[in-house]
């Protein structure tokens, strides 16, 4: 039986028919087109499905999208206004945080919970912070290197 | 990785969420971490998923010295909250901060956690350390728990007893005098006496004790304990005597009889009284008694607690006092004031006789009668009543029933009573051939049969009691494993004759080759119904013979289940004990050994033996428990043929 779920996506309300079992990364990428969701392993390891739900990062395929009913969902498309890329976005173009980039759309809305909180960790705060996120291809060193970066960024931005 | 099908609804409030988790296979999702995994993997397939997180059960609140959490409070509130920094609460948010990962710290609840109880998950270790309550609500009630009650659920028994201390000692003593009187020159007689004095155990702390119906019935009460019910009395109390038997004479008679007066025939008789006084651990039972080794059984204990629900808490260690609480359905062993020792009469009569230069045959007759055979006996049974269950079995004991203030204190009361009998009668033949050729043969065959009563010879760890109370009879029957009617026997052992010289002789002399068979009839056994049928409180029931084709005896199938029948309530089974006969076996064990000499004391030997050389099943006796999935079918059997090889070097 389908069922309607109503949720702002990236500052816009959308409505999404879904099954009590549809998973949020399904309903996002599905439903919504928004594939910059990636699903990597699908057993809520690798973080590459990672958004903000009402601001924290969660791994969108443990989340049910009924459960997402009413909430502000950010996926990696909303990060960037027009053509300007957010502030992270630009730290790991800068910093070479990503190689293939299947992983990236996760590590930066991570690191968006995480400055967002605190704009400027420790390394090893950032290192613990994207645990939750694997990377096959770079290796982790320019991605915190990128996370560093992307913390003095918006400190700047917002001391401006 | 999609989960089954599933509904959602999300709950607007607790008792909405309480009214919708009534739904068969309903489940409450918080933030999903675990659950949602789980139905990934279709471990959970839950019909309904009750979302809670709307409900208002977050938070860390202090209150007072107690730390209140909220069920949906997310590991990354825990591990951040300022109230968590005290040290008693510090290893909360420590443990907080290690579980899984940033993501999963953004969903993940404590609720949840706990509700979901992997026994590989921190923080129910954490909180168990901590003592943790839960507060447990579902619709029209609410309790607290203790989180070790909620997370193992009841136990299903908890029961404590004291040490068991059996310090004590006996003293045995016997003698014995004999002659032997030459008749004629082919005939002698022996005569002899021996007398075995039975000194009774003492127990070194004063632990003897004994129950009599009679004083239960004339209210005589223990003056060493006070709390103890009337009718058992202790060392000390006036009116009980550890009581030595001392007149235990054994005669022996023997005569030998070479009838033609050449020495290859002998006819010989015996009789003999054997006494078999009892060892100390026939009476080690004392310790364990009320209120000794008082055993406490708590009905409904929590794993948190045990004592919690029991007055007074935990009564360990008992401390032996005037004043000791005598509990509940004490257990006692009672042995006679004056235990007689058990005897057996033995008699036997055999002939030999010498056959040629190198036979020789025997035939022998045995016989064995065992008196005063130690039986134990329920004192306290169960008394049946219809509608009587397993479950009201402490209420329906005899003792409570006659006098329900005393008797609620006896449980069972295991009776020793020295009236057990035994017979066993056997026709043994024997043969023996040492030639000359190297050969060396021996062989025997016996026909026996055996039948006694149901014997107890460790009434101190309570052992085997009579089935039906008061009914020695009823138990009677054969011997059981040790009762086989025909058993036989043969070995052979040939020396292989080598020429001395030449190279044959270097290949076949000192060569050897023995073998041993053995058969024998199967062994006596019962099926018994592994339920309390008669409701006596009893074990070791016997089931109804229904129908005399009892065997089935086709591949692994023995017994026919039809053939057996659980006893109606409150009756006994008309099955025999022992009745049944399992497979008889017949098993071939060969070697083969060759020495070699290198001249002084070095010797080489080579051996090869065979075990069950024709590699036969031997079938142990079927599973005789009528309530067995298996019941009547052999599952088990001996070796297989074995071949071992050896060789061994001397010097």
């Amino acid at each position: 039986v389908p069922e309607r779920v109503t949720l702002t996506v990236n500052g816009k309300t959308r409505t999404v028919d879904v099954e009590g079992r549809t998973l949020l990364v399904h309903a996002l990428r599905d439903g919504l087109a928004l594939t910059g969701t990636h699903v990597g392993c699908d057993t809520s390891q690798c973080g590459a499905c990672t958004v903000l739900l009402d601001g924290r990062a969660v791994k969108s395929c443990t989340v049910l999208a009924l459960q997402a009913e009413g909430a502000e969902v950010t996926t990696i498309e909303g990060l960037s206004q027009d053509d300007d890329l957010h502030p992270i976005q630009s730290a790991f173009v800068e910093h070479h945080g990503l190689q293939c980039g299947f992983c990236t759309p996760g590590m930066i809305l991570t690191a968006f919970d995480l400055l967002s909180r605190d704009p400027d960790p420790s390394d090893e705060e950032i290192r613990r912070a994207l645990r939750g996120n694997l990377c096959r291809c770079t290796g982790y060193q320019t991605v915190v290197e990128s996370v560093r970066a992307a913390g003095a960024a918006l400190r700047e931005e917002r001391g401006s | 990785v999609i989960p089954a099908p599933t509904s959602y609804a999300r709950a607007s409030d607790l008792d909405h969420a309480l009214e919708l988790l009534e739904e068969p296979d309903a489940k409450a999702l918080a933030g999903g971490q675990s659950l949602v995994a789980l139905m990934k993997l279709r471990i959970a397939r839950p019909a309904l998923v009750v979302d809670v997180s709307d409900l208002p059960l977050r938070g860390v609140e202090l209150r007072g010295d107690d730390l209140h959490l909220g069920p949906l409070t997310t590991w990354d509130v825990l591990a951040s909250a300022s109230e968590l920094r005290r040290p008693a609460f510090a290893a909360i948010a420590e443990c907080a901060r290690g579980i899984g990962d940033f993501q999963v710290r953004n969903r993940g609840t404590v609720g949840g956690s706990i509700a979901h109880a992997d026994p590989a998950s921190d923080m129910p270790a954490v909180l168990l350390a901590l003592g943790a309550r839960l507060t447990l609500r579902s619709s029209g009630n609410e309790r607290s728990l203790a989180l070790a009650d909620f997370l193992l659920g009841r136990p299903s028994a908890f029961n404590q007893a004291q040490p068991f201390t059996p310090f004590g000692h006996m003293n045995y003593f016997g003698s014995y005098v004999q002659d032997a009187w030459t008749v004629s020159p082919n005939l002698t007689l022996n005569v002899g006496l021996r007398w075995d004095p039975f000194f009774n155990y003492e127990n070194d702390l004063d632990r003897f004790n004994n129950f009599s119906l009679e004083r239960f019935r004339a209210g005589v009460r223990s003056t060493r304990f006070r709390n103890a019910p009337v009718g058992v009395l202790y060392d000390g109390d006036p009116g009980l005597e550890n009581k030595s038997y001392l007149p235990n004479f054994a005669p022996r008679l023997a005569m030998a009889w070479d009838p033609q007066g050449n020495g290859r025939m002998t006819v010989r008789a015996a009789w003999g009284r054997f006494f078999d006084l009892p060892h100390m651990q026939y009476f080690a039972g004392f310790d364990r008694l009320t209120p000794f080794g008082t055993q406490i059984d708590v009905t409904n204990a929590l794993f948190d607690d045990p004592w919690a629900n029991t007055p007074g808490g935990n009564p360990f260690p008992l401390r032996e006092s005037p004043d000791m609480v005598f509990p509940p359905g004490g257990g006692f062993v009672t042995f006679p004031e004056e235990p007689k020792p058990p005897y057996s009469d033995q008699w036997n009569v055999s002939v030999q006789r010498q056959l040629g230069a190198s036979w020789m045959v025997s035939a022998n007759y045995l016989a064995n009668r065992g008196n005063r055979l130690p039986v134990g006996d329920q004192l306290n049974p169960a008394i049946y009543s219809p509608g009587a269950t397993t479950a009201t079995t402490a209420a329906r004991r005899m003792l409570v029933l006659e006098n329900p203030v005393e008797g609620r204190l006896y449980g069972a009361i295991y009776g020793i009573k020295q009236v057990g009998t035994s017979e066993y009668d056997a026709l043994m033949f024997s043969i023996q051939h040492r030639g000359a050729g190297g050969l060396f043969l021996s062989g025997n065959y016996t026909m026996s049969d055996c039948v006694s009563d149901l014997i107890n010879y460790e009434p101190g760890i309570a052992g085997l009691n009579l089935t039906k109370p008061g009914d020695v009879a009823y138990d009677r029957g054969s011997c059981g494993t040790t009762d086989q009617r025909h058993v036989g026997n043969m070995s052979v052992v040939y020396q292989i004759p080598g020429s001395n010289g030449g190279g044959l002789g270097m290949l076949t002399r000192d060569w050897q080759v023995s073998a041993i068979v053995a058969a024998r009839s199967g062994r006596h056994f019962d099926v018994q119904t592994g339920v309390d049928n008669a409701l006596n409180g009893q074990s070791g029931q016997r089931p109804n013979k229904v129908s005399d084709d009892v065997y089935v005896k086709d591949g692994l199938r023995w017994l026919t289940p039809a053939a057996f029948a659980a006893p109606a309530p409150g009756t006994f089974g008309n099955l025999e004990r022992n009745s049944l006969v399992g497979p008889r076996r017949f098993n071939v064990d060969m070697g083969v050994s060759r020495s070699f000499r290198f001249g002084g004391k070095q010797q080489m030997q080579f051996r090869g033996e065979v075990f069950n050389l024709l590699n036969r099943a031997h079938y142990d006796d079927p599973v005789s428990s009528l309530n067995s999935g298996n019941f009547g079918q052999i599952i088990s059997a001996g070796d297989p043929r074995i071949i071992q090889l050896a060789l061994k070097y001397t010097f």
